[in-house]
């Protein structure tokens, strides 16, 4: 008989959610939408933040730039 | 470059506790007291969201500048500087600082009012203890709002800022003027840092504020006191007159032949083509610009806050993405159009073919503008049953049909609201675009820009008046469709009855 000690005792059953081909297609939208904010801002914001820490030649100078 | 930060600093701090300071009592008369037009106040409060932040400046030189029709007013003090900056300001960011504090009073609980009354509390420590404390949050997160918006802005303090250098003229000269890119980069790093600082804590506050906002409470009706609401009406009456005071002028500086010399009527401002290059083109531009990014961005945006809110699975995907699309509140325009530049401007970039066309230029104003939109479209999907996609599975239809035939036309009104706050603030917006236009894709608020630079008061004023009309106008028109729509969708409810 099964008793809901029993039940505890038992190794726990991995459930696996099988994706559909339409999930498919909904996670690549959502892909497609965070390749556009890292293009559109990530990326943009990254250059700006490395341009303020180097010289005319693109060499690393910390925050000497703003020491004026 | 500490004095060009400090000033900005200072501008800032001053324009806010001016501005708070005004919207915190017309709020307070909107909210709290029974005079008349009310809705009337309302509506002219709301009406420098229309206007690009170039309009205040040129309204002023018409009023309080060298030639200006009430330049007395300021007692010999030159309007051109921190004085002339401060009231732009005012007037540009009054209506954020009133929609906050507005909410923030509109949510107090009569219930309190009664047991102050019950307990003889005066009215002095009623407003202490029951009002002031309820805005506390509202006017916080006001403070912050407006501080960034000020902090940030461009279009006031190069119109009336002379000589005055602030952060975002500097980095205007630096990069335009001087073609000091990489000093431009350090103000710009300047510029964004204290915004994203006061953007975090004015977003926390607000939320805090959210979160103390209780569905029970009974809304607060004041009782009648003549001597409150004719204070009151006083003072709305005075701040309204300000605000159409500055949109009137506009329109008169537009329409003037020869300001200050010949003041008779005449539409030759409009004559675009006789005072500027591109012409009515800048124009043509800015309608080009503004439906684009309505179209684009609300179908990028109703659809990615779509995919976050209701797509089972890949939470962390849709946790990173869904804070990415919070990033474009706290990044001051003129910082994401420099950061533009270095990004796509790179020989080296496989994207550097958009620089310099009108694609760059939408593509930056949606990026721009995308949170609140995106906020606005969370909350509206968030109010529909979960169970929808259930249903429709379960019934063996596609999620992208349920998308289509349900969520789209229960959605409409939300993604109206969406596609009209995209054009409006297209056709208003400058800061991102000073620098990536090019002479093709120059567009109404760069001319306007250019106009006043060149001394061309009137063509420059007439050019603001077009984007104010057109704004207005697209508003209007969503106004319009709104009511169409719920008369069509609500028509059942008159059937029933």
């Amino acid at each position: 008989m099964v008793t809901p000690a029993n039940t505890m005792d038992a190794p726990a059953r991995k459930i696996r959610v099988s994706t559909s081909g339409e999930d498919l297609l909904l996670r690549l939208c959502l892909i497609a939408l965070g390749v556009f904010l890292v293009v559109g801002l990530l990326l943009p914001i990254y250059t700006l933040l490395s341009k303020g820490v180097q010289d005319a030649d693109g060499n690393f100078v910390g925050l000497q730039n703003f020491v004026t | 470059m500490s004095v060009v930060f400090f000033n900005s600093l200072r501008i800032s701090v001053i324009s806010t506790a001016i501005t708070l300071l005004i919207a915190g009592v017309y709020a307070f008369a909107l909210t709290h007291s029974r005079m008349p037009g009310r809705g009337f106040f309302r509506a002219v409060a709301l009406m420098p969201l229309l206007t690009p932040s170039l309009l205040p400046g040129i309204a002023l030189i018409y009023l309080f500048g060298t030639q200006g029709f009430f330049r007395e007013a300021l007692f010999g003090h030159s309007l051109y500087g921190p004085i002339g900056i401060v009231m732009g300001e005012v007037f540009f960011t009054f209506p954020i600082a009133l929609m906050i504090v507005l909410t923030s009073l509109m949510t107090i609980d009569r219930r309190l009012y009664e047991a102050a009354k019950t307990l003889r509390a005066g009215r002095v420590r009623t407003f202490f203890t029951v009002t002031l404390h309820a805005m506390r949050f509202g006017l916080s997160a006001a403070f912050f709002a407006v501080f960034t918006k000020v902090f940030t802005d461009f279009g006031v303090p190069i119109t009336v800022g002379g000589s005055y250098p602030v952060l975002a003229t500097d980095l205007y000269q630096k990069v335009i003027g001087g073609f000091d890119f990489q000093m431009g980069a350090v103000v710009g790093i300047l510029l964004f840092i204290p915004a994203a600082i006061a953007f975090l804590i004015g977003h926390l506050l607000q939320r805090g504020h959210s979160a103390g906002i209780d569905g029970s409470a009974v809304i607060y009706i004041p009782e009648k006191s003549r001597g409150r609401d004719i204070a009151c009406f006083v003072f709305c009456a005075a701040v309204a007159a300000a605000i159409l005071g500055i949109l009137l002028m506009a329109v008169l500086g537009s329409l003037f032949k020869l300001w200050p010399y010949n003041l008779s009527l005449s539409l030759a401002s409009y004559n675009f083509t006789a005072h500027e290059s591109s012409g009515w083109s800048a124009y043509g531009n800015s309608l080009k610009l503004a439906g684009g990014t309505a179209v684009f961005g609300t179908a990028l945006i109703f659809f990615g806050a779509y995919l976050l809110e209701r797509m089972p699975g890949a939470a962390w995907m849709r946790a990173v993405i869904g804070f990415l699309c919070m990033v474009p509140l706290a990044m001051p325009g003129m910082v994401l159009g420099l950061s533009y530049i270095f990004f796509f401007n790179n020989p080296s970039n496989p994207l550097g073919g958009i620089y310099g066309t009108m694609t760059i230029l939408i593509l930056s104003t949606v990026v721009h503008l995308y949170t609140v939109p995106h906020l606005t479209a969370l909350t509206s999907l968030k109010q529909l049953d979960p169970g929808l996609e259930a249903v429709g599975s379960s019934l063996k239809v596609s999620r992208f049909v349920t998308f289509g035939r349900v969520i789209l036309p229960v959605s409409l009104p939300t993604i109206l609201r969406i596609a009209s706050y995209l054009f409006m603030n297209s056709m208003t917006t400058i800061s991102a675009l000073v620098f990536l236009y090019s002479a093709n894709t120059k567009v109404a608020t760069i001319s306007v820009l250019l106009l006043n630079d060149n001394a061309m008061l009137g063509p420059a004023a007439a050019m603001s008046v077009l984007i104010v009309a057109t704004s207005a106008a697209v508003v209007s028109l969503q106004w319009l469709l709104m009511q169409g729509l719920l008369r069509r969708t609500n028509a059942w409810r008159g059937k029933e009855a």
